[in-house]
């Protein structure tokens, strides 16, 4: 791997932040699962089984943008999109979705 | 060390409304804003988490009271008003920087304030009682 593009190493820790960011959108899902296995197992199957693979692919979209960025950023490439942050954006609406659900159930 | 904008490359990256226009800004700017909305997100999910998680703790000893039902309300409300802030202050933010004019303000941080004020003030009224 060549060295980071600058001394505030920016490309790395914005890959740390959509690591984190993944996490929460994993554990807010799985807290979601959780609680909704009271009313249905296989909801909350579902739920669980969608979060996993939407928040593995996220996570493989982060490495990739990293990887991407750090190369165009060498070779003077242009960098940056808004799919990957509209994808959060719209995991983030469905958990919200999913918790307005509940509260208004219970 | 910025990338140019003449690179000869064909720019499709979405949305066009926002790299569409301006010039390349310092890649600097760009990752700052780009972790600011990250930021914004992990708050969002901490909020939707609170309201669901305030709505399940009190259902362990008797159904959902009016004040703890409107304070979960506002926190889940509050949570997606975050997320999709998060992705328009993004877009406008960056859009700004690509024409070098002054960051826009919004309307999310006074929102979010009043929710989580009339959040605080039933956990008191609930807390005294």
């Amino acid at each position: 791997m060549e060295r980071p593009w600058d001394a505030g190493v920016q490309n790395e820790r914005t890959r740390l932040a959509w690591q984190r960011t993944t996490l929460s959108v994993l554990g807010c899902l799985l807290l979601i699962a959780r609680l909704v296995a009271d009313v249905s197992t296989t909801l909350a199957l579902l739920i669980v089984l969608a979060g996993v693979v939407t928040t593995a692919s996220l996570g493989l979209l982060s490495i990739r943008r990293y990887r991407r960025t750090h190369s165009s950023l060498h070779a003077n490439r242009l960098i940056g999109d808004g799919w990957q942050n509209l994808l959060v954006t719209v995991l983030v609406v469905l958990a919200a979705a999913g918790g307005l659900a509940y509260v208004v159930a219970g | 060390m910025s990338p140019s904008s003449e690179t000869g490359q064909t720019d499709r990256r979405w949305p066009r409304h926002v790299f569409g226009v301006g010039d390349e800004p310092d890649p600097r700017f760009s990752f700052a804003n780009e972790r600011t909305f990250l930021a914004w997100i992990r708050t969002a999910l901490a909020l939707v988490a609170a309201g669901v998680g305030v709505a399940a703790i009190s259902q362990l000893n008797h159904s959902l009271t009016l004040e703890v039902h409107v304070a979960s309300l506002v926190l889940v409300i509050c949570g997606l008003a975050a997320g999709v802030g998060a992705f328009t202050r993004w877009a406008r933010h960056e859009r700004a920087i690509r024409l070098n004019q002054a960051l826009p303000s919004s309307p999310l941080m006074p929102f979010l304030t009043v929710g989580v004020t009339i959040v605080a003030l039933i956990a008191f009224v609930v807390l005294l009682s």
